[in-house]
């Protein structure tokens, strides 16, 4: 797998050139279209990971039964984005109805030191009821991020409050990719949403990969 | 009668139905809102919008509050698909103009939290501008993954799509 390749090919480029979002797509050659199909043509991106659940158990994807999974990678002491994309899902999740059912949502944590399987059960829960959260080891954590191209790292920022402390110390921001991931039952990437996608493109998209079956089936 | 209406109307637009508004001089501070925080949380974002409506550039130049210890304004900003914040010293306030904090865009943080904001509570924000002095707003909080300020008319079930 060749995520540069990838990354490329997703049109990756300075926000500097970014034009506003309109109708779900930055713009025709930006959206999720490429990215399905270099899934599609052969591109691997996901797989299984081994990470640690919120309730401290170790998981697998073969732990989850339902055929897709719908992945956000974030963590917990971001306070704008990462709670707006968890809800985001959860909306897609209640618009799906019963299709919802084929659909496990999670929430992998690229902030493990922070993260831990108590902090994230106290945050997944005020979220959508299935939500699971996975955080684990620096090594798990950076093993998944890497199997989905999902770059994170800390933002240290100066103290403007003089001598920098534990508290302050435990306070910093981190840059993380901020895409979500529809997979199937094995963990592979079948979908890229950005995030400022439309509820109704994504939604329309989601049903379009879980709904007749034939997308997941086609690209094991 | 007329004095019974004009009470009325009076007591409807000053009254808890009213949008919460504040303002320092020519600074006109409107939709102060926050993400209730689960238990135990130190961090929080809020979200406001403010007004210029003088002749004279303004700037949003310090907060604090007393629910928590830190108070700063962060950027986003998206390189490619990976999200990045960045601190902000000052907000430009030109005149006339509007500068709304929202969600993915600039937005209040709050680290250091000092009790669980909780949806329905407010709390006080403190907002020091460069001319137009300081002045207390209150906060109303939303629900945890709310994407705007809770609705005049009940509830915010979660449904807004912005």
């Amino acid at each position: 797998m060749s995520v540069a390749a990838f990354a490329a090919g997703f049109g990756l480029r300075p926000a500097s050139e970014q034009p506003t979002l309109q109708d779900g797509t930055v713009s025709a050659d930006r959206s999720s279209a490429p990215a399905a199909k270099a899934v599609s043509d052969g591109l691997s991106l996901g797989g299984d990971f081994s990470l640690v659940d919120h309730t401290g158990r170790p998981v697998t994807t073969a732990d989850f039964t339902a055929p897709h999974l719908l992945i956000f990678f974030g963590y917990t002491f971001c306070r704008d984005v990462c709670s707006t994309e968890l809800q985001r899902m959860n909306l897609l999740l209640e618009d799906l109805g019963p299709l919802a059912a084929k659909v496990q949502p999670v929430f992998i944590s690229v902030d493990p030191e922070r993260d831990t399987a108590k902090v994230l059960a106290n945050y997944v829960g005020n979220f959508h009821p299935r939500l699971v959260g996975l955080t684990g080891t620096s090594a798990q954590v950076r093993a998944a991020a890497k199997k989905f191209g999902v770059y994170y790292g800390k933002l240290v920022q100066k103290t403007t409050h003089g001598e920098g402390d534990a508290e302050t110390d435990a306070e910093y921001l981190m840059n993380h990719s901020s895409l979500t991931f529809l997979t199937g039952t094995d963990g592979r990437v079948l979908d890229i949403f950005q995030r400022d996608v439309r509820p109704e493109f994504l939604l329309e998209r989601v049903r379009r990969v879980i709904g007749d079956g034939k997308g997941g089936e086609d690209r094991r | 009668m007329f004095l019974v209406y004009a009470m009325l109307a009076t007591a409807i637009l000053t009254g808890p139905l009213a949008a919460a508004q504040f303002r320092a001089g020519d600074v006109q501070i409107t939709k102060a809102w926050a993400r209730a925080t689960p238990g135990a949380s130190k961090s929080a974002a809020a979200y406001l919008t403010l007004r210029n409506t003088g002749r004279r550039i303004d700037r949003l130049v310090g907060l604090t509050t007393p629910v928590a210890r830190r108070v700063a304004v962060h950027g986003t900003r998206m390189q490619g698909n990976v999200m990045q914040m960045y601190s902000i010293a000052s907000v430009e306030l030109r005149p006339g103009k509007t500068v709304v904090l929202r969600s993915g865009g600039m937005h209040v943080m709050l680290t250091g939290l000092k009790q669980i904001l909780r949806k329905g509570a407010t709390f006080p924000l403190t907002l020091r501008f460069a001319k137009a002095g300081a002045v207390e707003i209150r906060v109303s909080d939303s629900g945890i993954g709310a994407m705007g300020p809770a609705s005049l008319h009940g509830a915010n079930h979660g449904k807004k799509r912005c």
